[in-house]
């Protein structure tokens, strides 16, 4: 058995919860294939679980073993991880696509719609190149959230700017069904210069960019956020922020959502009046962002409460009390730069929108709510009932109000959604906080630093 | 005033069905520096974690100066200094800034003292805590677990990124602040001649239980080496009071026994039954360490 596949055997049956997640997607493939045809939504939910965890966790697991600082790789095995990489995202392609291709047969059929010219590909090879598109960008994707969450925010809008205005530019070569494919391509070949030689790569950047910046370090806007947060007092409000938050000062936190989240939201604006087709997919990511924002805030909150347990004097319920009153403001600090433009864009264009945005604003700001209470309840070992209500969130529940909540849309709908979020998040605030009372920090201890420039 | 630090009564923690500390029970006195050593996975920073509070146990309990390590109030966890084995520090800020943000926590905080530890221990105070070494993290980490002038301070593997110069004088101001009577410290570390140096109690964990609680040097007297060489050989079941860890030898004649409160008025009697010579080592304290987990 070569390097690679030992590696990729290894990735997948290390994981506990990957292993419990296949076997789980792998029982309802099984049950959608015997159903014939009329499981095929089952047969698609069966592939996701199986594939959602790996494919997510790929990347981090990949730079967390390729760091210079964890163990020593460099050079050859970084080939064999890339090769690792490469073999998994393949494997989790088929995982996709066969069970369609059994229950369909889509490899008889001819291809329809756009895809003509010299490249007369059938249906299921497009299924396949779409999944192994979105396979591979979701592992480059979350491998470079573990090197800096801002280079995955920018990467995210790079892909994003491509799909949206490169399908345009080969819509004209009657291509469109590729600018994904060739998305993933660009981002394999280029991850792949960078993670085999990414020292070299990285000092070479480093000079061009000093040089260009007339010796300064090009580090300037992490610099400049972080004057922004490293002054002002030292009560011990902003004390107690600085450790929750990670800044004494939450206008550092809304800088930051300014930077990452104010180009992104018109981008979005402009195809949110209807979320059917292929739009459903944006809606979701859109949409995906809010609890997102959500549970990360919570969670490295909920973590960070441990150096304020000797420090703040607070028992337990205090603690959760003052870890909820932060979140909530920083929660309103993050999406703001969402909410803003929204508003301001309707009231600008179309006036009569506004009570629908606003309406959709809260049932947004709610579903993030939903997501940081179900990250404060998680304070303990993770048992079946966690694992179960974050699945019925990520694979049920956010799909479903991506695909029947537009932005302009009725605000009933808006409502509704704003309704059944608000007493998800309060039965699991409930929850969490009696789940609080018994929070073991030997559990949630704080994550490993993963050093980001050390390849 | 509670004359009692730090009291623990069976505690037991679990988690899943691993069996982390089975049964601990001990006490600490202000004055005591007691060193905690253990294999990796021996319970040292679960053990630490649960006096404190910051885990709950699955039964017994803890407390610290009179009051239930998981209900301090506000008072006795300001009389607590720890120092975690993975830091708490906040990577934006500089070490400056993160002192006095600390401090905002504290009513009585020691400015002066952390200025000359920082000095002492060259810790740049100046520089963003993202850019400092695993060492220097380490240093501050301790410099703001002194501020407070705790009465308790538990520092888990305080020294394990520190290069042997640094862990010396670490030793040495630590020995320096441990010297004042009203303090007790909880130092865990696998650097085993460095407890020795400074710890006047020892606390051995292994597999969840508390294998030595004891002074130091009564430990050291305590557990020694007999090298046994005969004339002829060793009879097949060798009986000596309080064996460890008896080796032979594969000639038969000679053999080591690692034993526990050896009586010396009882070595001409064994010498006289064996028929063979006894000499008697004094161990260390990694020595020690070494034989109890073989």
């Amino acid at each position: 058995m070569s390097a690679e596949a030992r590696l990729v055997r290894t990735y997948l049956l290390a994981l506990p919860l990957v292993r419990w997640l296949a076997a789980a997607g792998a029982l309802v493939m099984a049950l959608a294939l015997i159903g014939g045809v009329k499981g095929s939504v089952i047969l698609g939910l069966g592939s996701l679980l199986a594939v959602a965890a790996p494919a997510m966790l790929l990347g981090p697991a990949v730079r967390i073993i390729s760091s210079g600082s964890s163990v020593r790789l460099r050079p050859a095995a970084h080939r064999k991880l890339l090769g690792m990489m490469c073999l998994v995202v393949v494997l989790l392609t088929l995982v996709m696509v066969v069970p369609q291709w059994l229950l369909y047969n889509l490899g008889a059929l001819p291809a329809q719609g756009d895809a003509r010219g010299f490249l007369e590909v059938t249906s299921s090879l497009r299924f396949a190149m779409g999944t192994w598109s979105v396979l591979s960008l979701m592992a480059l994707l979350f491998f470079f959230v573990t090197v800096k969450p801002g280079h995955s925010f920018a990467f995210a809008l790079l892909v994003m700017l491509w799909a949206r205005f490169g399908g345009r530019w080969l819509d004209g070569l009657s291509l469109p069904f590729l600018t994904l494919p060739l998305t993933a391509l660009a981002g394999w070949c280029a991850f792949s210069l960078w993670f085999l030689r990414g020292p070299r790569l990285a000092s070479i950047t480093q000079r061009l960019l000093q040089a260009a910046g007339g010796g300064r370090n090009a580090d300037f806007l992490i610099r400049t956020l972080q004057k922004v947060q490293d002054t002002g007092s030292t009560g011990r409000q902003p004390a107690i922020r600085a450790y929750l938050l990670g800044s004494p000062s939450l206008k550092g936190l809304l800088w930051a959502s300014l930077v990452v989240l104010l180009p992104m939201a018109p981008m979005f604006l402009l195809q949110m009046s209807s979320h059917r087709g292929p739009r459903w997919f944006d809606a979701l990511s859109f949409i995906g962002l809010f609890p997102l924002a959500g549970v990360t805030q919570a969670l490295a909150a909920t973590r960070r409460a441990r150096a304020l347990w000797l420090r703040a004097g607070l028992n337990r319920s205090g603690l959760f009390n003052l870890v909820e009153r932060e979140l909530l403001a920083a929660s309103t600090l993050v999406l703001a730069p969402i909410a803003v433009p929204l508003g301001v864009l309707s009231v600008w264009g179309h006036p009569q929108l506004l009570a629908a945005t606003l309406c959709y604003i809260a049932a947004m700001a709610m579903i993030a709510l939903v997501g940081m209470y179900y990250a404060m309840s998680l304070v303990q070992r993770m048992t079946f009932l966690d694992y179960a209500l974050g699945m019925i969130g990520l694979l049920a529940w956010l799909p479903l109000v991506a695909l029947l909540l537009p932005a302009f849309g009725s605000p009933l709908r808006s409502i509704a959604t704003t309704a059944v979020a608000a007493l998800v998040a309060y039965a699991l605030r409930i929850y969490a906080q009696r789940r609080w009372e018994h929070l073991d920090w030997r559990v949630l201890r704080p994550l490993l630093r993963v050093p980001g420039s050390r390849i | 005033m509670n004359s009692l630090a730090v009291q623990v009564s069976g505690l037991h923690k679990s988690i899943g069905p691993r069996v982390i500390l089975d049964g601990i029970s001990s006490q600490v006195r202000p004055g005591d520096v007691i060193g905690v050593i253990g294999k990796n996975g021996a319970g040292k920073t679960t053990l630490l974690e649960a006096l404190l509070g910051l885990s709950p146990p699955t039964a017994g309990s803890a407390s610290i100066f009179g009051e239930n390590s998981l209900h301090m109030s506000a008072g006795t966890k300001a009389r607590i200094g720890f120092v975690p084995q993975q830091d708490e520090l906040i990577p934006m800020l500089t070490g400056q800034r993160q002192i006095e943000l600390t401090a905002a926590f504290y009513s009585h905080w020691d400015g002066a003292l952390l200025k000359r530890l920082a000095e002492n221990w060259e810790v740049p105070l100046d520089r963003r805590i993202a850019v400092l070494s695993g060492g220097e993290r380490q240093k501050l980490s301790t410099l703001l677990a002194l501020g407070n002038s705790p009465d308790l301070l538990v520092l888990d593997e305080p020294v394990s990124s520190l290069d042997p110069l640094a862990r010396r004088q670490f030793l040495q101001q630590l020995l320096e602040i441990a010297s004042d009577e009203r303090r007790a410290v909880i130092f865990s570390s696998h650097i085993v001649s460095d407890l020795e140096r400074v710890a006047n109690r020892i606390w051995i964990l292994k597999d969840g239980r508390l294998l030595w609680d004891g002074d130091t040097d009564e430990l050291k007297n305590s557990i020694t080496r007999l090298h046994i060489r005969a004339t002829r050989e060793l009879p097949a079941t060798i009986q000596l009071p309080g064996v460890l860890i008896l080796r032979r030898a594969t000639d038969g004649r000679t053999a080591t026994a690692t034993v526990r409160d050896l009586s010396h008025e009882s070595l001409p009697v064994l010498e006289q039954q064996l028929q063979a010579q006894i000499e008697v080592e004094a161990l260390g304290l990694e020595d020690i360490f070494l034989e109890l987990h073989s």
